[in-house]
Formats: C-alpha cells, structure tokens, sequence
C-alpha cells in the first residue's frame, strides 16, 4: 500500500537561498511522524507548500500514490490535509461551533445558519476522539489547550485524514502536554495520520513513530524513536555535538540585589493581574520564574524595570526603591518632601526624582542606570529596532552616554569600535556592523541583546523568555553566558515558560500563578511534576481562586 | 609600554605545529619569505604549541614592534581581531578568516573553496567508472559545506549520472571516525573519494586508498601531507587534491601592506587571482585521460571568467541560478521607483495632454494618422515648453553667455536664466516644507499640518518685520525668521503635546489646529484687524521693513526673486541630515519612528521626543512661512496659502523622508511647476493643472510601489526593513 501521503524531491527556492533541497518524506497511514529542525531548517516552508500556500519549484506531492497539485489552502482541504497554525486562527468572540462552521457553514431553509446540527456534529467529533469541549462556549472564555482542540476539531469538521500540527506544544502546560499527546494518539488509533513539527527533544521521543529531521533545507535522516536518542537527535538537528543539560557550579551567594515586596499591578484594563509579589534575588544567585504565559509574568517584569507604574508595592534595586517613587506624581512627590524632610536618605531619593522627572529620565532608565540589564519577552517588538544597523542596535540604551556620544553629537567611531568588539565578543553573525537588524536569524537577534545587556556594567539581570524560538546551539550559548554572569556575581531573574529552562538554569524557582507567587522552592529538591502542578494552579489551587473572587 | 611598530618587521604565528609541518603553516611561511626577500623585512616567527598560547604568541609579536603580523586558523580569529582593535597601528593578515567589513587594519585572506572542490568534482566525474563518489565531511561548518556543494555541483557539472554520497565524522580530529566514513562509503560502492575533514579526513583518504579507491584531497596538496611525498602506502592513488594557495595569498598581502596598500575587511582568493586550484596528478598521472585534462582546463577558465559558477554561497548554501542579477536588480529598487514613477507619470501627463487639446479631436475628424500627428505634435510642443520653463532655453543661454563674455552685458543672461532661478525659487519653500513633514516621519508622525504651521509662521515673521522699525539687517532679519520659527514650532508642539499626554492622534490634532490658524490669520488680517495694513481695503498686513528681506541674489534685476532663502534651504537640509543622523536627539526620533515601544524600553523618553520632533518640523513649517513672507512677498495677504500642506506630504513621500531625497524632490516640484507656467502659455496652452495630475501620478506611483512593479515587471525585493513613515490610528 503506498503511504497516505508523499513529497518526492520538493525544492523551494527563495531569492539567494534553497529553503527546501530535494527534500523527501513519506508519511504512512495511522502514523505520528514528527518533523524536526531548528529554525530555518525548512520545516514550515516544507509545510507550507503542502497546505498550498507556496508552490515547489520542483518535485511532486503524491496522496494516495497519486500526483496531486495543490494550488491554494482549499485544495489541501479539499484532499483531506489539515493545518494547526502555531498561532491559533479562532475568532474569541464566537463560540466553538462557530468558529468551527466558519467557511463551511451548513445552511438550513436556504438562509439561515444551521447551528444545530452543527454542533451536533462537533459534539460528536469531540466525542469520537475524547476532545473534551463545550460546543456552545464563546472561545475566548476557553484556555489555551481547549482552544488548541477546538482547531483540531475545526479539521476533522473538515474531514481531513492528514493532520499537520505546527508547534502545538509551545502553549501548554506539562499537564496539558500529556492530555494532547492522548488526543493526538486516539486520533491515529482512529485512522488519521499526524505530521507534528517541533525543536523540542523530550516529545519526540514521546510521541513520534517516527522521526524526520532537516537541516538546511535538507532531510538529515529519518529514524524510529527506539533508534536513537535526544542526544544524536540534537546533533542531527544542529550538525555538532551539543550540550543538552545546562552545565552550571552550584551558586555562590551573597547580598540581596534585588528585593521585591508586596509588589500588586494592574494590567491596562484595569485587571489585578500581580498580587502582593515578594521575592528577593541575591548576588551570584538565579531565581527563575515558572509559569504558563499569562499568570502576570509579563506585567511583573514591566513593573521592575519600569515600563508599568505598580498599584502598590515596592521594588528595591540594590537597595534603592527606584520604581515607587517614580510612580508617585509631582504633588504626592512634594507633600512627602515636606514630610519626610528629616530622613536624610528619604530627602536625596525624593529630590534626585524630582530631578529626574525635570530633566525626563525615563523611569526605565533610570532602572537601567541602576545597574540592570533586560532581555525583553518580545525581542523583536522590545528590544531591537529592526530597520536599525545591528551597530545602532548595540547601543540602544548607551547611545547618549560618553564615550559614544559627546556633547549631544554620535561618536560613530567610537559607537564602531564598541559594535566590533561586541560583535566578536558575543559571536554574533552578522556580514557587517551596518547590516540591519531585521536580515539577521532569531538567534543572533538575540545575542546582538545579550551582548548590548552583557557588556555594561550590570549587578541585575533581569531576562525574559531568553531563548525563546531559537534553536539548540543559540540556546546552549545564551544559556552559558547567563550562568557565566551568575558566576561574576550577578543577581538574574529568569522568567520563562519553558518548564526545562527554568529548572535548568535556576538556584531558586519561584512559580507563579494567577498573578501570585504560590512558591518559592530550591531548584534542586522539586520535580517537574511539582512545579508543573503548581503552575496549573494546583496543590494550592484553593487558596488562588479564593483570593480571584 | 610597547615599542612603536617598526615598519619593517613581520610576524607570523602559526596555528597549532611548527612552520615545516606541511599544512598551511609551511605554505605560509613558504609565501611569507618570498615576500620578506623581494621587500627586505625582518621576520619573527612564533610556532604556537598549544591553541592557549595563540593570543600570547600574537602579543608577544605585538609587543617586540611588528608592524605586520600575520596569523593562520580560523579558530582564534575573533581573538586576534579583538587584539588588532587596539592597536590600529598593526596590520594583521589573517589567514583563513572572515573578519567584518569594518575592519580596518584587519585584513582576511579566505579561499573560494567551492571553487577549487568544483574543479576536484569536474574531476571525479571524468575518471569514475562506477558513477558513485564519496564525500567524507567534518563537522557541517561552512568551510565544509563549500566544499560538499562545491564538489555535488562540480560533479554534476560533468557527469549527470553520477551520485554522491556522504559521510560526516563529526570531528576534525578523529582518525578512527574517518576509517569509518570511508570504509562506510565504500561499502557503498563508490569508486572515488573526496575528504575535507582535517585530520580525521586524512585517515579517511589513506583508507580509501589502500582498499584501491581513487582518492582526493583538500586544503594543501595531500601528497605532502598525508601521503608523506609519496611514501604512505596508497599515495597512487591520490588523483589530486583540491588545494588553497596560502603561500599566494601572504606573499600577495605582505607585498600590500608594504607598500600601504592592503586595505582591510575580507579578501578572497579564488581561481581569478590563482588563490585556489588542483594540485597535480602526481603517480595518478597515466590515469587522468587527455580528454579529461583538457576538460578540466576548459571549466577552470569557466569559472575563472565566471560564465560558470559554482552556485554556493559564503555560508555553503546553495545559491540559486541568477542570483546576481538579481541582487542587483533589487539594490536598484530604491532608485529605480522614483525614476520610473516620474516617467510613467510624463506618459500618462502626455496622454492627457493630448486628450485635451481640442486641436487633436479635430485632426482625428479627418484621419486617423492626422490626428496621431497631431497628437505628437502638441504632447512635443507642450513638453518642450515644460522643458524651457524649469530650465531656459539652451539656445538662449548659450548666447547670452557668450555676450557676457564678450562685452560684460549681462542683461540677455539673466533673461535667459531666468526660467531656472524662478524654479529654484519655486523649489526653495519647498525643501522646507518637505524637510518639515520628513522629520516627522521619521519620528512617526503624520504632521498633517504643515499649512496652518506655515500660517502662524508667516504671520509671526510678519509681525516682526513690519513692527520693528530701525534695527539693522543683521538683527531684524534673524529674529524675524527666528520669529517664524518659533511660531511654526509651538503650533505643532501643541499636536505633540497632546499626543503625548492624551494619545490624541496627531493627524486629527493638526487638522484642527489647520482650521484656527485660518482663522486667526482671517481675524488678524481682516481689515481693521489688529494686523491689518491702516487705511487699506485689503485684508493684507503692512509692508515689511527692508531691513527683514531676505536678500535677493540679482538686486539689480527686482522682478528674479531668487533670495538667500535657496542657501538657507540647502543649510536646512545638511543640519535635518546632521541632526537625524549625527545627533543623539536625531537617534532617539529615529528609534521612537521605527519602534516607540523598543525606544521606551531603552530608556528613551517617547513623549518628550513627540513634542520635540513635532516641534522640529513645526519649525521648519513656519520657516517655509517666513520665507515667503520675507524672501518674495514682504507681507502677508489673508490668502496665503499655496497648498504646501499637501505637497509637502508628497515632498517627504517621494524623497523616502531623507533629507537629501526631500530637497530632489523639492527640486522636481520646482521645475515641474515652474515649467507649467510656460506650458500653459500659447503656443503650446496646456491646462496648469496638467502638472497637479503629474505630481499626483508620481505620488501615488511612489506611494504604491506594487503598481510600478506590475507596469515593468520588476520583481518584488526581498522583505526588507523599509522606513516608517507613521503608524496606523490609535497603535502608539
């Protein structure tokens, strides 16, 4: 019998470079065959001319031993291939059903949408494959898993037999992994066959029956779970020995950097989304912040580097509250002047804001100033300006600060020289200093922050989803130059939804949810389980939803 | 401290082994002497031991004076460059790597090894009899992969039937990882093997070649190296080796930097300048055919001359077929839109204007061919005229010139230049008003206001000039156009202000703020108004004093109103350039214009940077006011618009709001309605706003540069990082 589905020689080219070179893969009936590679390896590009979107310069697509062409998203449902999009496309103001009839909607008395028998038959798909949903719940009231059916649900609604899933994972808690894996086993022991893309190592050996792995546009090999391991599976993927596990001497500890008391903040719709946050960060220490996306975390790092003003709380760096007062406005900031007169200390800090408020210093420079380093969440839309140089970007936050700028005017020379020396410090790849930054890979996005972080003088870092899509070999070298600055006595704060990260890298975990810290635990003496349990709101689930209401 | 370099004294490190070695250490050293004797240097060699004595040894020659150091391997490189940074004195050769472009006493010498591996694949696919090759690479680092591809599409070049296929030991220096690979490969059934994988290659090859396999090297020519000169066992079978003239390479750097000549950055060596190559046949001699050599020879020209490339890239990805057309095609781009705009633009304008001549409706009355004629006719005359009246006439010029050379009479010159100061005239308010609306694009903002800044400037100037009475020039005329200014600044900084504080869009703010400019100038000016000129019935402030004019450039001739004001515009655009580009304010617009919410994550204060840019082009807006009233009307009626709001958004637009672009196209508008003023003039009598149609035309085809790609087939570029002009409604 030939396989459901075969890609026979597929290349793809973009201007300049092969992005798919003679690739081959086959995928049998009833089979999880996972897609590996790092970014940029092909993977999506392969995937996209399979869902229509692009067309292959060469090289045939076979369904069923059959030649098919496929034009356009429709031809591919059409035959019976369906695609989860690592970005959900549901719409949160409608409701499962829906969202699921949207383009095939079923017309009852030539006029009027037939919801009924549409969510009788989604009902059924749910039931048929254990894909646990309300049919009639608004979408947006759904957490990210549940959502995550409602768009398998959306392709077998469509009675595809070929499921691609893109990245499913990267949304989900421990938990909800597990849960998925189930779905995604009912559904081949049911006949469909599931082509699944991921970089992450631990799950496919989990789940895949078998495996393909690109590198460079090209198929590396293909192979059986019970072949080969995460380790040959990593370098087949980068195409070099990696270090998996994050290597690292235990903590050396010393003064507290940074100290954080009863920190609440509010999001822009006026959501409690932080509540009463305390946690210190000590010298030569790293506190790493689990969590699934969502619980706060974002909002808690806008509030210690001074991009969101705290509802209350205080945040002291190095033992100076920088951000509260910031927050205060010019009469508040007046009345404790007068109030406060006789505390020395008190008396300079008010004085020294009112200065900064004066001259416009930003709060999150004068957060910067203090010593601190951001490695923002969202490295595209935070921490680089992508149509500047990579040269400008190093600089970003140095820029007014001599040597690089004297009297107002650039010193380019000197703005070079530094560029260079971080170019090559950081191995960041990039054909020239003018390059902008927007033509490098993720990868060296990132390091071109690191490297601007890194290489001022800094007694806190404070990091956000580091190596968030990137792949292994970047992930293995941010990794190192943060346990690197741990060990010349830096205080980090790691926030990352990679469970593996976060107890890889830190000393401390504190896990978060619901806007709450509901542990602090040594990383050395908690499970994954633990901690992915905690993160679900669990073991002390009771005392969180009890504070929600 | 260290000794001043002394300028001639060479140094060369080796990579790890001693300079007799074999590998490239020896070549080096081999094109360094030839150098050292042709020039009469003095040498000092350090043989590194271990790679942690690399940086020691380089300092080592740093410090003994060497006013040129060479080093070999790729691994230290960064290190090297990072020393070179600071002793920009020292030229540093590197051998075998990529140093950035910036670099300038760093130079690095790198090898096109897929040229040199393609040539061992043309190679291999003339003498395989079983039409199956081996590949045994290292680690998949790029230098490897040049070679892989080098050597696939070499082969493939040759002979299409043969396959190839390979093996990667994953090490460099893994003798019993490259066994392996070669046993593996044979096994296979291939019948030559090709190895760049260092030392654990050479394993490979020596395996290949006992079991019979034919065999080929990398890097230098394997003879030496791993087949000791022909005493290992198997050095029959080595058919070549796919080598890097290092010894070429120094000798040709030392030789440059001698004589100050080496520039710094990259410089690689390839088949054109003899960088690269095979090493000959040596024992396999007999075996290459002479068809073979001969074909061997013919693709080395080939690729010397370029008419076939290798088609890999620097990282050893494979390129595509017509890249480089490509790639220039698209570094084009950003002139040819422009260009092609005002000639698509011109057409469609000579559509119209034949359309429009009732002249050419007649002629098609009575043929077809006629009313072509016609048509021809009246688009040349309207065009000629268009012509002349930006520039002169050259015919006039001409003589006019030669009269004043021949008798100082320069009335007949003036006449005939006439035409051109009146469109740098025209062009001048211009490149202020484009400037204005520019500098808030490049901050994000959409100063849509231009006009009512343009008001409140004029009227500021105004008042200044015609108040003031008895200062001299030298004061009243600054703080006149100071006043202009001014003015301009605080009616924009109002948009800023409140799109900083509240949000409010700017567009809608400065729309407003167009309205109560109006009207104020209408409250101010109205006769009997506290700005209108006594006892007159129109509603026009008083004359200015003279002591504010701006000075014309031919006094003597009143009616070319060509002023200082041209200079001051040209001054306008090299401090807009020098402040956006040169200046810490300029780089924080800038970075709040491409991303506020990386700028506010830096530190930089976005608000104060809104009210300060939005103030900037208020300035400039309001000097565009000041010119007019200063440089060529000398008061100011209630109806002075000229529509520069709306030009000066399609300024900014075409000039891609870079200053220099700004003032071109200030310059096109200037000619382009200096020159409908003849058109419109018998005999050619085209319809002024002919020429409003054009400027739209090329506005919309710069604007929407899609549609000039579908009019010429041009292909779309690259996504690339493309200026900002101003985010959508209510995003910031």
């Amino acid at each position: 019998m030939p396989p459901i589905l075969e890609l026979r020689g597929i290349s793809k080219a973009f201007p300049g470079v092969l992005a798919n070179d003679h690739v081959n893969l086959a995928l049998e009936e009833g089979e999880i065959h996972v897609l590996l590679g790092e970014n940029g390896a092909g993977k999506s590009t392969l995937m996209n001319i399979l869902y229509g979107l692009y067309t292959p310069d060469e090289g045939d697509i076979l369904i069923r031993g059959q030649k098919v062409e496929i034009r356009n998203p429709n031809d591919a449902i059409a035959r019976g291939i369906g695609m989860v999009h690592q970005h959900f496309m549901l719409i949160p103001v409608l409701t499962v059903t829906e969202n699921v009839m949207l383009g095939v909607e079923s017309i009852k008395n030539g006029l009027f949408l037939d919801h009924s028998s549409a969510a009788r038959r989604v009902r059924q798909i749910a039931q048929q494959y254990g894909l646990n949903v309300e049919p009639n719940a608004y979408v947006k009231t759904l957490p990210v898993g549940v959502q995550q059916r409602v768009e398998i649900i959306k392709l077998l609604y469509r009675k595809a037999d070929i499921l691609i899933l893109d990245e499913p994972t990267a949304v989900l808690t421990p938990q909800e992994v597990d849960e998925f894996f189930k779905v995604i086993r009912s559904l081949v022991a049911q006949g469909k066959s599931v082509i699944f893309i991921t970089h992450k190592l631990k799950e496919v050996i989990a789940i895949a029956d078998r495996i393909t792995v690109l590198r460079n546009g090209r198929v590396v090999g293909t192979t059986r779970p019970d072949e080969t391991t995460e380790q040959k599976l990593a370098s087949m993927m980068v195409g070099r020995e990696v270090i998996l596990r994050v290597e690292k001497e235990p903590a050396c500890v010393g003064e507290q950097v940074l100290q954080v008391e009863g920190l609440s903040v509010m999001d822009e719709r006026g959501n409690l989304v932080v509540r009463e946050a305390s946690f210190s960060v000590c010298e030569g220490q790293i506190l790493g912040v689990a969590g699934v996306q969502g619980n706060g975390q974002t909002e808690l790092l806008q509030a210690l580097t001074g991009l969101r003003a705290p509802l209350s709380g205080r945040v002291r760096i190095m033992g100076k509250d920088v951000v509260g007062l910031a927050a205060m406005s010019q009469a508040e900031l007046w009345l404790q002047l007068i109030l406060r007169w006789k505390d020395g200390e008190m008396r300079r800090q008010i004085l020294q804001t009112l200065w900064n408020n004066l001259i416009g210093r930003t709060v999150p420079r004068r957060v910067l100033q203090r010593g601190v380093a951001h490695v923002p969440e969202d490295r595209q839309k935070d921490g680089l300006v992508l149509s500047f140089p990579v040269m400008d970007n190093l600089v970003l936050n140095t820029y007014y600060l001599a040597p690089a700028a004297r009297l107002g005017i650039l010193q380019r020379e000197v703005v070079r020289a530094q560029a260079m020396q971080c170019v090559r410090e950081f191995d960041v790849r990039t054909p020239s200093l003018l390059t902008p930054v927007a033509s490098l890979s993720g990868g060296n996005q990132q390091k071109v922050i690191v490297a601007r972080e890194f290489s001022r003088p800094i007694q806190l870092l404070i990091a956000s989803q580091p190596t968030r899509g990137l792949d292994v070999g970047s992930i293995e070298y941010i990794h190192r130059r943060i346990i690197e600055k741990r060990d010349q006595g830096c205080a980090v704060l790691v926030i990352s939804s990679e469970l593996d990260e976060v107890m890889g890298l830190s000393d401390l975990i504190a896990v978060m949810y619901a806007g709450q810290i509901v542990a602090t635990l040594p990383a050395d003496q908690v499970t994954k389980e633990e901690i992915g349990l905690l993160m679900a709101g669990g073991q002390r689930k009771e005392v969180a939803r009890a504070s929600v209401t | 401290m260290q000794a001043s370099p002394e300028k001639h004294r060479v140094g060369l490190v080796t990579d790890v082994g001693r300079i007799d070695d074999g590998t490239f250490n020896q070549y080096a050293y081999a094109g360094l002497m030839r150098a050292v004797q042709e020039h009469d240097l003095e040498v000092k060699v350090v043989e590194t031991v271990a790679s942690t004595h690399y940086e020691s040894n380089v300092q080592k020659l740093i410090d003994e004076g060497c006013a040129i150091i060479v080093t070999i391997g790729s691994t230290k490189g960064a290190a090297v460059e990072r020393m070179a940074m600071r002793d920009p004195a020292i030229r540093f050769i590197l051998v075998d790597y990529e140093p950035l472009p910036e670099s300038r006493n760093v130079t690095g010498l790198v090898f096109a090894e897929d040229q040199a591996a393609f040539l061992a694949g043309a190679l291999a696919g003339l003498v395989t009899q079983k039409d199956k090759i081996g590949f045994v690479g290292g680690m998949d680092v790029p230098p490897v992969r040049k070679f892989h591809r080098g050597f696939e599409h070499g082969l493939a070049y040759t002979n299409r039937r043969a396959e190839l296929v390979h093996a990667y030991t994953e090490s460099f220096t893994d003798l019993a990882a490259g066994q392996e690979a070669a046993e593996e490969l044979l096994a296979q059934g291939v019948d030559i093997v090709f190895a760049a994988a260092g030392k654990s290659g050479g394993s490979a090859l020596q395996a290949a070649a006992q079991q019979g396999a034919w065999v080929i090297g990398v890097d230098q020519d394997a003879w030496a190296t791993v087949f000791e000169k022909g005493a290992a066992a198997g050095a029959d079978r080595l058919l070549t080796s796919a080598v890097k003239r290092v010894d070429q390479a120094v000798y040709w750097a030392v030789g440059q930097a001698v004589s100050g000549k080496l520039e710094g950055g990259v410089h690689v060596f390839s088949l054109a300048n003899d960088g690269v190559g095979l090493a000959p046949y040596h024992l396999a001699d007999p075996a290459v055919s002479s068809e073979a050599r001969g074909k061997i020879l013919e693709v080395t020209e080939t690729l010397r001359t370029g008419k076939v490339r290798t088609r890999v890239g620097t990282q050893g990805e494979a390129l595509v077929e017509g890249f480089l057309p490509r790639l220039m095609a698209w570094n084009w781009q950003s002139v040819m839109i422009p260009f092609l705009a005002i000639v698509t633009a011109l057409i469609i304008g000579a559509v119209f204007i034949a359309a429009f001549d009732p002249q050419v409706w007649a002629a098609f009355g009575t043929s077809f061919f006629a009313g072509l004629a016609r048509a021809w006719q009246s688009i040349v005359q309207a065009y000629a005229a268009l012509f002349e009246g930006a520039f002169g006439n050259p015919a006039r010029i001409a003589s006019g010139l030669r009269i004043y050379f021949d008798s100082g009479d320069t009335v007949l010159l003036m006449r005939a230049i006439r035409p051109l100061t009146e469109s740098l005239r025209i062009a001048t308010p211009y490149v202020f008003a484009g400037l204005a609306v520019a500098l808030g694009f490049r901050c994000g903002l959409f100063n849509i206001g231009a006009e009512g800044q343009y008001f409140i400037g004029g009227l500021a100037s105004v008042f200044v000039g015609y108040s003031l009475k008895g200062l001299p020039w030298f004061i009243h005329l600054p703080l006149s156009l100071g006043a202009g200014m001014l003015g301009g600044a605080l009616w924009a900084a109002i948009a800023g202000y409140l799109k900083a504080k509240t949000g409010a869009h700017e567009v809608i703010n400065t729309i407003m703020l167009n309205y109560i400019a109006y009207r104020l100038a209408d409250y101010l000016l109205n006769v009997g108004g506290p700005m209108a000129r006594p006892g007159d019935q129109r509603p026009i402030s008083p004359e200015i004093e003279p002591s504010a004019y701006l000075p014309q450039f031919f006094p003597a001739d009143p009616s070319n109103r060509l002023n200082v004001g041209l200079i001051l515009a040209l001054l306008a655009v090299v401090v807009v350039y020098w402040l956006l580009f040169k200046t810490t304010l300029g780089f924080e617009i800038r970075a709040v214009g491409a991303n506020p919410r990386a700028a506010r994550t830096a530190g930089i204060n976005v608000s104060r940077n809104f009210v300060l840019a939005m103030a900037l082009s208020g300035a400039l807006a309001g000097m565009t006011g000041a010119h007019d009233i200063l440089g060529v009307l000398h008061y100011m009626p209630n109806a002075f618009s000229a529509g520069y709001g709306f030009d000066s958004i399609a300024l900014a637009l075409l000039g891609k709001s870079h200053p220099v672009g700004v003032l071109l196209a200030a310059l096109l508008f200037g000619f382009l309605r200096a020159g409908a003023q003849r058109m419109q003039a018998p005999p050619a009598s085209v319809p002024i706003d002919i020429i409003s149609v054009m400027q739209a035309l090329i506005i919309i085809f710069v604007a929407a540069p899609e549609l000039i790609r579908l009019i010429y087939q041009l292909r779309a570029p690259k996504e690339t990082a493309e200026t900002v002009f101003t985010r959508g409604w209510g995003n910031v």
